[in-house]
């Protein structure tokens, strides 16, 4: 009798639990408790949270956001009721996807940058075509696979002042007068603000010429008469003075030509100046470790064979005492302290940086220098926003595009997590970075042996002169009786004249191919007697390493071991050049043999 | 007579006991479903899918709490003053068989709120949750009731039974409210939210909120851990004041 009340009980409540109803199969997905990780997802609009949430300026007791057409609608401390699909935050870190305030971009550098994380550039001098083509889609909020640009478009230098040097035709600016309609060009060619170059007479070295005082303030007071910021590239304390009281907005790089004045921090504080100081271009000149610590260990997954030549690269400017360094990085913690506001910004791709991964080290060494991990964020995010007016970017509040960055670590306790973000979204679309391919490595033995033809054993052989660069020089080749002829003219113009015949050693000049197994090169040449130059690339660079040797009328065989070319990136060569004497020339080359 | 047999007939009679105090069995059932009814279907927002989910599991929460506090807080310090628990150890019944009696009928009385919340919450409040959803609430509940009878059982062995209904009040009202089962946690001023930490009911909401995936968020193991620490802490104290109890018999 028991036993029959107790299964009856035990059955009643099997059979209520049976009977309490369920979510409709076809609407639970959009209606209920079932989150999708962010992968799931396939469209702009949805439910994201619960996440540790950074807004650009401050964490947040917000905890879901609500991502409408790639746009922050709302941020919720609960879920909130929506017909949203819901993607699961995991309780991670969220923070709005990043700005690097001083860049260079052209090929692929805004898909790179996006790679890691940074959904936004400002553009420090650049070619303004690439701006205005890039400019329409800052407003829209379609599926990309670029990051967002701003840009000063071309910028504004003396004739032969820094700028002109990297071969491509620029106007230059000789006197005040002409600065109101220079201003109008640069604005009618789509740039959205004015960068100027400027070295003080009083700095205690000048690489180039540079504009005068008065044409500076006469640039930034039309700059800022034609309702655009003017900002200032300066590389010392008096240029960096000069530039302040001249009215510029701000200052794209820092110093380490001498501590900072105590007068400088108060004009830059008090008027509300700020500074990208681009710590990581200058470390490469000054220490030059942090990519090898932070980067090139344990490479991210992101980083191409290209990324990490342009990392590696040098300057190739006489060494600077390395103590200089600690002196940049006072420099900055004073600033900072100071209440100068500060950007983050890389200068990539110059060497030892590259898009979007630079900027991570340039936070990273913002926060050694001693700024305060906060405003170090802020540096990457809100900062840029404020200092360049821009509306759409840099915050996770309604009304800001969806660039969003979800992080597996708190970023206050290592930034470094930000190399390996759990998620980047860019308008509100997940964005999943291609992982860049390995190239092919080579082995050692004859290349090409011009017999019938051109064709070489891997890649392929072509012309090559600075005529590319609007440069004076030209160059021809064909295969004559079984031997590469070479003829042509080294002329000056362009600020590193070349012209002869360059291999490119694989498919892609992008990757490059790998010579790891390969210790020197050997091949048989005669000419036009002189000194020759052999220019090697790493793959990602426009800086070659190059060797001389001198060629005779008679044939003579060059071996050189890869060792004569310092710091070429063997696992990634992308193009080996030999350029012909200065002046008229003619070669012959043959037998090209790895070794 | 089996040891098995002297377990189940306390368990029984415990139950027959209480049931008999309609005074114990009508706020005990009446009290959670009235609430739930009132501010988790009555005045749910309009529209909202969410709000009788949430607030069924956190009028459960308050549910469940109750009879287990007041059935071993007003019972062991009547059986206490009327000499019932000092006859009841002289007998060759084992204490812990009147331990357990407590609280299975805290069980039974815990299970029959659920049955009529949940029934509660799909019929009026449209709440619809997976088979899983319901019977982990359903189980989860079940054994949250261990630290709120410990609490219970504290409370029992130090009070008298005249304090006892008082003090267990006093208690269980405000504990319920400052850990958010009447209003959402979040709707608690910002100084009471970080108090409701301190609150084991807290943590079981938390941990029920999350079945259903509308807690806020930390992880499952910390509000374990909370509990089982407090519930160890409960049981030490419980040990050491049945001790001195026991022994100044």
């Amino acid at each position: 009798m028991k036993s029959l009340v107790f299964t009856l009980m035990v059955a009643l409540l099997v059979g209520f639990f049976l009977l309490l109803p369920q979510p409709q199969q076809v609407l639970a997905p959009a209606r209920l408790a079932m989150a999708a990780t962010p992968a799931e997802l396939t469209d702009n609009s949805f439910m994201l949270g619960p996440v540790k949430l950074f807004d650009g300026e401050k964490w947040r007791d917000e905890r879901f956001v609500e991502i409408k057409n790639g746009r922050v609608q709302q941020l919720y401390l609960d879920k909130p009721d929506s017909t949203l699909p819901w993607v699961d935050g995991n309780n991670q870190w969220l923070i709005p996807g990043l700005i690097d305030s001083h860049v260079h971009a052209w090929g692929d550098a805004l898909e790179q940058a996006l790679n890691f994380g940074v959904t936004t550039v400002l553009d420090m001098f650049g070619d303004h075509q690439f701006l205005a083509a890039q400019k329409a889609a800052r407003a829209s909020t379609a599926q990309t696979n670029k990051a967002d640009i701003y840009g000063a478009g071309t910028l504004v230098t003396a004739t032969n002042g820094h700028g002109t040097q990297y071969g491509r035709e620029i106007p230059v600016i000789a006197a005040p007068a002409q600065a109101s309609e220079f201003v109008a060009a640069r604005l009618a060619e789509g740039s959205d603000f004015i960068k100027i170059v400027y070295t003080s007479d009083k700095a205690l070295r000048r690489f180039r010429p540079s504009i005068d005082l008065a044409t500076l303030t006469a640039v930034i007071t039309a700059a800022k008469a034609q309702g655009v910021l003017a900002v200032v590239h300066i590389a010392d304390l008096p240029s960096a003075g000069e530039a302040i009281a001249a009215g510029a907005d701000g200052l794209v790089h820092s110093f380490f030509s001498e501590p900072v004045s105590n007068e400088l921090l108060r004009q830059m504080a008090d008027g509300q100046h700020f500074i990208v100081p681009t710590m990581t271009v200058m470390e490469g000149m000054l220490a030059n470790k942090i990519n090898e610590e932070l980067l090139l260990k344990t490479p991210p997954a992101a980083l191409t064979l290209a990324a990490i030549s342009s990392l590696t690269e040098r300057f190739s400017h006489s060494p600077i005492p390395s103590d200089r360094y600690a002196l940049l990085a006072n420099n900055t913690k004073q600033m900072a302290e100071a209440g100068i506001l500060l950007l983050a910004g890389s200068d990539a791709p110059n060497p030892n940086t590259d898009h979007g991964v630079s900027l991570i080290v340039e936070m990273v060494l913002l926060q050694r220098a001693g700024v305060p991990v906060l405003q170090v964020l802020q540096s990457a995010t809100s900062a840029p926003v404020e200092a360049f007016g821009l509306n759409e970017v840099g915050y996770l509040r309604p009304g800001y595009k969806a660039d969003m960055l979800l992080l597996n670590q708190d970023p206050m306790a290592d930034l470094t997590t930000l190399l390996a973000p759990a998620a980047i979204w860019k308008n509100g679309w997940l964005h999943q970075p291609e992982l860049p391919t390995a190239n092919s490595a080579l082995n050692s033995g004859l290349i090409a042996d011009f017999n019938t033809d051109l064709n070489a054993r891997s890649g392929g052989f072509a012309a090559s002169s600075d005529s590319l660069m609007q440069g004076k020089s030209a160059a021809e080749i064909s295969v004559q009786q079984g031997v590469l002829k070479v003829t042509g003219t080294t002329r000056p113009g362009f600020a590193y004249p070349w012209a002869g015949v360059a291999w490119q050693t694989g498919n892609s000049i992008e990757n490059g191919s790998d010579f790891s197994d390969i210790s020197g090169i050997r091949f048989n040449i005669r000419g036009t007697p002189g000194q020759y130059r052999l220019d090697a690339f790493s793959a990602g660079s426009f800086m070659p390493v190059s060797h001389r040797f001198t060629v005779t009328a008679d044939w003579q065989t060059i071996e050189l071991p890869l060792t004569v070319f310092p710091g070429l990136n063997a696992k990634a060569v992308s193009m080996l050049l030999w350029n012909g004497p200065q002046g008229e020339f003619s070669f012959e080359l043959d037998d090209i043999t790895l070794d | 007579m089996s040891s098995l047999a002297i377990y189940q007939k306390e368990a029984w009679y415990d139950l027959i006991s209480v049931w008999r105090t309609p005074g114990f069995v009508l706020p005990a059932l009446a009290f959670p479903v009235v609430f739930y009814l009132f501010f988790g279907v009555l005045f749910s927002p309009a529209g909202s899918t969410s709000h009788a989910a949430y607030m069924l599991v956190t009028y459960s929460c308050f549910g469940i709490m109750g009879p287990a506090m007041f059935n071993f807080a007003m019972n062991i310090a009547s059986d206490r003053a009327q000499g019932w628990l000092t006859l009841k150890r002289l007998s060759p019944m084992p204490v812990s068989a009147y331990l357990l009696a407590k609280m299975a009928t805290s069980l039974v009385f815990a299970m029959l709120i659920i049955l009529m919340l949940f029934s509660v919450a799909a019929i009026f409040g449209d709440v619809r949750l997976e088979r899983s959803q319901w019977i982990g609430l359903a189980l989860l509940l079940l054994a949250g009731t261990i630290p709120f009878a410990f609490i219970g059982l504290l409370l029992g062995l130090t009070l008298s039974d005249k304090a006892a209904p008082g003090v267990v009040n006093l208690i269980y009202l405000p504990m319920a409210f400052l850990s958010g089962l009447w209003l959402p946690v979040t709707m608690l001023p910002s100084f009471l939210q970080q108090l409701a930490w301190v609150w084991p009911s807290y943590h079981l909401s938390q941990l029920g909120l999350k079945v259903v995936a509308m807690d806020q968020g930390q992880p499952v193991l910390l509000h374990l851990a909370i509990l089982g620490l407090t519930t160890a802490v409960l049981m030490g104290l419980c040990v050491l004041v049945f001790r001195r109890y026991t022994g100044a018999k």
